[in-house]
């Protein structure tokens, strides 16, 4: 890749976050408005006993406890907002390959010294690395709003928490922790991200429906015909909840060249392959 | 064979999916994979969805 590939490629990135900023961007904000609102709408009301006694619970439970051993605990606040960039994600896919032939856009974009190759990638790039840098973003202003008003409370309550400095320093690496998760559970859906792609590009209507609708059926079939659920088997080894989450950064390159994400790295790439050459049948 | 596979857009969906199914069978097959969610293990009765035959005398 030269750099006016590399420079057209980013172009590409770009125009994915103009087009998704509501998903990308607009979603994670809004959520991080709901959550400060709640914050500090819950906790006047909450009665002085029981607000004095969760302080001190939680300055017990943060005695003596590092700044790498808090993470992991401040990485909870980050699962509503996975569950959202789960969903923008797969709202995006289902669209990503349909909506422009729908509207019939993509004969400009065609017409554009860009490959399809290099267009299918920019929404791929854009899924696996950067939406999650939003999320992240958002979440440190949540993490901000949260360090700020635990000290406060701690203050007022006179009960000693974890430090400015600790509580910084925690946010930041579970912040880092945060952008792995999200990265290496994108990369472990990496088949299902090329599924939905390739039937965005296939299908003419509801490709939501085609995708989910294929896949059922093709589990069906192999039972009836071959009585056989290599594909079911293969998919319930995919729903493991500890290849979604990770605690620690040394996991992230251990998980990461594993024999299962690279096969179902691999698998996607064969997915994606085909969405690509489905771009040229554009109608 | 490139010409068949990008004929159509139905030919070229039916050979990636082909291709994607023939993957995992043989990855499927060679490590041997099972499947864990069909096997429930209590102490009252034994249920193994890959074994209906066992409810076919119950009334």
């Amino acid at each position: 890749m030269n750099n006016r590939d590399l420079r057209a490629f980013l172009i590409l990135l770009k125009r994915e976050m103009w087009e998704s900023k509501n998903l990308f961007i607009a979603a994670p904000v809004v959520l991080t408005i709901l959550l400060v609102v709640a914050i500090f709408w819950v906790i006047p009301q909450l009665p002085e006993g029981a607000l004095a006694e969760a302080i001190s619970q939680l300055g017990a439970a943060t005695e003596g406890v590092g700044a790498l051993n808090l993470a992991p605990f401040l990485m909870t606040v980050a699962t509503p907002y996975m569950v959202i960039l789960y969903i923008c994600t797969l709202i995006y896919l289902v669209n990503a390959l349909y909506q422009d032939r729908k509207d019939s856009s993509i004969l400009f974009w065609q017409s554009m010294p860009v490959s399809n190759l290099y267009t299918v990638l920019s929404k791929v790039v854009t899924v696996c690395f950067v939406a999650p840098l939003f999320v992240v973003a958002a979440i440190s202003v949540l993490f901000l709003f949260v360090i700020i008003t635990a000290t406060v409370l701690g203050l007022s309550y006179d009960v000693e928490l974890a430090s400015l400095g600790q509580l910084f320093l925690a946010s930041v690496y579970s912040l880092l922790l945060v952008y792995m998760t999200a990265v290496l559970a994108a990369l472990w859906l990496f088949p299902t991200a090329g599924w939905f792609l390739l039937f965005s590009a296939f299908a003419k209507n509801l490709p939501f429906l085609w995708a989910i609708g294929a896949f059922v059926l093709l589990l069906l079939l192999e039972d009836i015909i071959f009585g056989t659920q290599f594909l079911g088997n293969w998919l319930e080894s995919r729903t493991s909840n500890y290849n979604y989450i990770i605690f620690e950064a040394s996991d992230f390159f251990q998980r990461l060249f594993s024999y299962d994400m690279l096969f179902g790295i691999m698998l996607g790439a064969i997915l994606i392959t085909g969405a690509v050459y489905m771009r040229r049948f554009a109608e | 064979m490139k010409k068949y596979v990008l004929k159509s857009r139905y030919t070229l969906l039916l050979s990636v999916i082909v291709s994607f199914i023939m993957v995992v069978v043989i990855e499927g097959a060679v490590m041997d994979r099972e499947s864990r969610v069909y096997t429930f293990e209590n102490p009252y009765f034994d249920l193994n969805l890959n074994n209906p035959e066992q409810f076919e005398n119950r009334r």
